[in-house]
């Protein structure tokens, strides 16, 4: 099993809420996870730039409009995760 | 001297004939590991099957909206057009930016035909399926038509002040202006940026990102090719958006000379791109790196040549520019220099239209970048907006233009086309009101700002009357139409600032998380716009001249110095 395979949906979910956090300058604690991203602050370029970043920490494809798709944290980490 | 065709029908017939096999664009997908070539043959082969296709169904003049996911099917679908005299009016897939735009496009232009591909097809046309206008044109696939018999025809030989396509400005979403384009637009603006920029057929390769149906994409990266019947390597907007290298990439394997994108992206790669990444770049071909579509950025150009210097970019290669769809595309740009020139201004001096130079080490100073010179062919002024003087080197005031590029005006709107295309300085010849405010310092020209406070963002323009519009109501704490919204540098970057009232009987038990959420939500729903800051004001203190007519520029100002009257604790 390589390291890949082991990212969990919690681990998924930690990453997401780091991005995000160090995306709107805000503290980590303050993100909520089960609200869509779009309204904490995430545009429709980001979101695709994030989708590039999930990507290459995950290696592997994900589809640019994965946020989309999967507009919360929550959702999108579960989707990611095994 | 380079062949100058009448229009861009013609061009690309005479390069079908003279250079078949030449790569007409070089179609990147999947990162850059796939790639399609359509030879100048092929293009030509394809478009009269579009044609030929069309013509039965359409009259010359007739409109298209063009909906593509793949960079392939439009350049197809957009020469298909021309051959048959459909004016094409391309509008943006849904995904990247809701489908707002597209039917916005849609009811405004009415179009005969909506040509799109497989993937985007079935998804614009299920979401659009309620608006009235729909009724009417027909939905033809690209893929589809290409394999449907046709009885062939010959291409209609456009004019030079034939339409050759509408550009919807990426702009207000409740009025959405489509600039009609001439054949004699697209070859004076491709002579006068070979000329600009001082590439030729010889030497300009360009390689681009940017999606088709952005101005810049397509006169730039898509008509210029066919006028100068060069290769253009075309990748799509979302491959670059996830992985910026694979855009530098590009540039390395094709000896990409030449390519034009807004400011954002040159920051994105500084972001995105790895160590590792960079090992493998060649960049020192890469010699006209065009920055415009928003305001050019100095700390973003030493960022990135501090960045990919090892790569073999040279700063030189930086070419900042101004342009607007209503001017075809290029206006000003060149000559190149070792560091692009740059001023530095009091930002308070500024704002009263004077420009006074300070040093770097004062506070309240911004940083202007130039857009470069325009060529002798065509005119430009600086013209005090209100009272329509002609302003002397560096004095702040309007751009106004006149020249060969200069389209006629937005379609099917007479009374704002007089307004922007007709703007008079007595002596004869109309000149087209930029909205932008500048400056020429020996003759090169600075951007400072929109007379209309348009705020520009990742390229695209949003006029703030329409964010404000849309937060009306969608917290019960707001105060009815109390908003203002307004672009403000935030660390460097462009940012998006947007003010509110509170009502006095909601701010006991305010939630401000919540107010500013759903204000976050509704602007990004409606017009995939972040906001970067949200201020919630007291009732009543917005400010407000007695015509109303400063007041997101003085909202800015206070922003910026700390002036405004925030709520208690906020």
């Amino acid at each position: 099993m390589n390291e890949h395979e082991a990212m969990t949906a919690a681990r998924i979910k930690e990453w997401l809420v780091e991005v995000i956090a160090r995306r709107l300058n805000i503290p980590a604690r303050d993100i909520p996870t089960d609200e869509p991203v779009t309204r904490l602050g995430i545009d429709s370029t980001e979101a695709v730039v994030i989708s590039g970043e999930l990507q290459v920490w995950l290696g592997r494809r994900i589809p640019p409009t994965v946020v989309w798709d999967h507009p919360t944290i929550d959702a999108l980490a579960e989707h990611l995760g095994e | 001297m380079e062949r100058i065709h009448d229009n861009l029908v013609d061009a690309l017939c005479v390069w079908a004939n003279e250079v078949p096999d030449r790569i007409a664009f070089r179609i990147l997908t999947g990162f850059g590991q796939e790639v399609e070539e359509i030879s100048f043959s092929d293009l030509h082969r394809d478009a009269l099957h579009i044609a030929a296709h069309l013509t039965p169904i359409t009259v010359p003049g007739d409109r298209a909206v063009l909906v593509f996911s793949s960079n392939a099917g439009f350049v197809r679908a957009f020469f298909g057009c021309l051959y048959c005299g459909v004016v094409p009016a391309p509008a943006s897939p849904p995904s990247l930016r809701g489908t707002e735009r597209a039917s916005s496009i849609l009811t405004s232009c009415s179009p005969r035909v909506v040509l799109t591909n497989e993937s985007v097809g079935g998804l614009v046309k299920r979401r659009l399926d309620d608006l009235p206008i729909l009724k009417r044109p027909t939905w033809l696939h690209v893929e589809d038509v290409l394999k449907c018999e046709v009885n062939p025809i010959e291409p209609v030989r456009p004019m030079a002040d034939e339409a050759a396509f509408v550009q919807y400005t990426s702009g207000s979403t409740s009025s959405p202006r489509g600039v009609v384009v001439s054949h004699g637009n697209l070859v004076h603006n491709s002579t006068a940026m070979a000329l600009g920029f001082g590439f030729d057929k010889e030497t300009f390769r360009p390689i681009s990102w940017l999606p088709l149906f952005h101005d810049m994409g397509l006169v730039g990266h898509v008509i210029n090719p066919i006028c100068l019947g060069v290769t253009s390597t075309l990748m799509p907007a979302l491959d670059f958006l996830q992985k910026p290298a694979c855009w530098l990439s590009a540039v390395g394997d094709y000896r990409g000379t030449c390519s034009m994108a807004p400011n954002f992206s040159y920051d994105l790669c500084v972001d995105r791109v790895s160590d590792d990444q960079k090992n493998d770049l060649d960049l020192s071909g890469w010699r006209w790196v065009l920055n415009g579509a928003e305001p050019v950025r100095l700390g973003t150009m030493e960022r990135f040549y501090g960045a990919f210097a090892r790569c073999g970019f040279e700063m030189r290669s930086f070419f900042p520019s101004y342009g607007l769809a209503e001017a075809t595309l290029y206006v000003t740009g060149g000559p190149k220099m070792a560091v692009p020139d740059h001023l530095r201004a009091d930002r308070a001096a500024l704002r009263d239209n004077r420009v006074v130079e300070v040093s770097d080490d004062v506070s309240g100073g911004v940083t202007l970048v130039s857009s470069g010179q325009m060529r002798r062919d065509s005119e430009m002024k600086i013209v005090d907006p209100d009272s329509t003087r002609v302003c002397l080197d560096m004095e702040v005031g309007e751009i106004w233009l006149r020249g060969p590029s200069i389209a006629n005006g937005y379609l099917d709107d007479e009374e704002e086309t007089a307004i922007t295309f007709g703007a008079s300085l007595d002596d004869g010849e109309p000149f087209l009101r930029t909205g932008d405010l500048g400056f020429t310092r020996d003759g090169y020209l600075f951007i400072c700002g929109r007379v209309k406070d348009l705020i520009i963002l990742n390229g695209l323009n949003h006029h703030p009357r329409d964010l404000e519009l849309s937060v009306i109501g969608c917290h019960d704490a707001i105060r009815g139409d109390s908003a203002v919204a307004f672009s403000a540098d935030i660390e460097e970057r462009e940012a998006v600032v947007m003010t509110c009232e509170i009502k006095r009987s909601a701010t006991a038990d305010l939630n401000r998380e919540a107010v500013m959420g759903a204000m976050r939500e509704r602007i990004f729903v409606d017009h995939g716009v972040k906001l970067s800051k949200v201020v919630l004001l007291r009732e009543g203190s917005t400010p407000k001249t007695t015509s109303g007519k400063m007041r997101r520029s003085e909202c800015r100002y206070l922003f910026e110095n700390g002036g405004l009257l925030r709520l208690e604790g906020g």
